[in-house]
C-alpha cells in the first residue's frame, strides 16, 4: 500500500526530496560561509563550495527539471554541478597539499578553473555519446578516494575528533550510492525500490554533514 | 618535536596575549607570540587589515588592543577549529 502510494506520488516525493536537500545544503553554506569569512580558511571554503554545488544540482534537477521546459536539458547542468560539488569536496581534503594558505577568489581561480575544465569535459563526453557512464565513473573514483583520505586522516591523530571516523563512513555510503545509481541506470531498469534506498542513502548523506555542523556550532554555547 | 603552530592557531595565540593586557605594546607582543620579528610583522599587517587589533598612540607610545571583531573571532574559535578537525579540512 504504502509502494503504490509512493509510485502515484512519485514526482511530489521527488520534489520534496530535492527542497529537503536543498535545503539542508543552504544552511550548510551559510553556517560554513560565516566561520570561512571570519577565518579566511581556505578548507572551509572548498567545503562551503561543495556544497553550494550540491544544492544547485538537486535544485536544477529536480525543481527547474520538473516544472518547466528545462526538463531534458537539466540533467546536463545536474550532472556539471554534481561533479564540480564532488571534485570541490575532495579538494577540501587535500588543498593542503597542494597549496599554500592565501586569499583569493575561490569560485574564479586557476584550480577551481581546472575543476569547471575537467567537470565540463565530463559532461560534454556525456552529451557526445549520450551517456552518463563518465559522471558515475568520476563520482565512484572520487568517493573512493575520500572514503580512502578521511580514513587515513582519521588513523593519522583523528581518533579525538569523534566525527571524522563518521565522515569516512559516510563517504562509504556516498559510494555505494552512487554504484547503485551506476547499477540502476545499466543493470536494473530504474528498480524502484533500490532507487527509493539510494534517495534514502542521499538524505542520510546531507543530513550527517548538517548535524555534525549543527552540532559543532551549538557545542560553543553548551 | 614541537608542533609547527598553523596560521589559525598564531592568530589565536597574538588576539589571546592582547586580550589578556586589554592594551598591548608591540615589543611585549613579539614576545609572547613567539613568532621572528618578520612573521609577526606580517601577522599584525593581516590582522590590522581584517580589523581583529587596532592600533593606537599612547603618549606617543604604539600599543595593540582588540576590536569586536578580533573579540568575535576568538569567542567562534573553537567552532572553526573542531569544523576544521571533524571534517579533516
Amino acid at each position: 500500500m504504502l509502494y503504490e502510494w509512493v509510485l502515484t506520488n512519485k514526482e511530489l516525493l521527488k520534489v520534496t526530496y530535492a527542497l529537503v536537500i536543498c535545503f539542508i545544503c543552504a544552511v550548510i553554506v551559510l553556517k560554513t560561509d560565516r566561520m570561512f569569512k571570519l577565518s579566511d580558511y581556505q578548507g572551509l571554503r572548498y567545503f562551503r563550495n561543495a556544497f553550494f554545488f550540491y544544492g544547485l544540482a538537486f535544485f536544477v534537477r529536480f525543481i527547474l527539471g520538473s516544472v518547466s521546459t528545462l526538463a531534458e536539458n537539466s540533467v546536463y547542468f545536474f550532472e556539471f554541478f554534481i561533479i564540480a560539488a564532488g571534485f570541490f569536496l575532495l579538494y577540501s581534503l587535500i588543498w593542503k597539499r597542494i597549496e599554500r594558505e592565501k586569499s583569493y577568489h575561490s569560485f574564479l581561480n586557476v584550480r577551481s578553473g581546472v575543476l569547471y575544465t575537467v567537470a565540463l569535459l565530463i559532461v560534454l563526453l556525456n552529451l557526445i555519446l549520450n551517456t552518463s557512464f563518465f559522471m558515475y565513473f568520476s563520482q565512484i573514483a572520487l568517493f573512493m578516494a575520500m572514503s580512502f583520505i578521511s580514513y587515513q586522516k582519521w588513523k593519522k591523530g583523528g581518533e579525538k575528533h569523534l566525527f571524522l571516523r563518521y565522515y569516512s563512513i559516510i563517504m562509504i555510503l556516498g559510494l555505494i550510492a552512487w554504484i547503485l545509481n551506476m547499477a540502476l541506470d545499466y543493470f536494473l531498469n530504474w528498480n524502484k525500490v533500490i532507487q527509493m534506498g539510494v534517495y534514502g542513502l542521499n538524505i542520510l548523506f546531507f543530513i550527517f554533514f548538517l548535524y555534525v555542523i549543527t552540532k559543532i556550532t551549538k557545542s560553543k554555547n553548551g | 618535536m614541537v608542533k609547527k603552530r598553523e596560521k589559525l592557531e598564531i592568530i589565536r595565540d597574538i588576539l589571546s596575549a592582547i586580550k589578556e593586557k586589554g592594551e598591548i605594546k608591540p615589543t611585549r607582543l613579539l614576545y609572547s607570540s613567539n613568532l621572528s620579528p618578520q612573521m609577526f610583522k606580517e601577522y599584525i599587517h593581516l590582522l590590522l587589515h581584517k580589523e581583529f587589533i587596532k592600533e593606537s598612540l599612547i603618549k606617543e607610545k604604539r600599543r595593540f588592543s582588540l576590536t569586536n571583531k578580533g573579540r568575535h573571532f576568538l569567542e567562534e574559535y573553537k567552532v572553526i577549529e573542531n569544523l576544521i578537525k571533524n571534517f579533516g579540512l
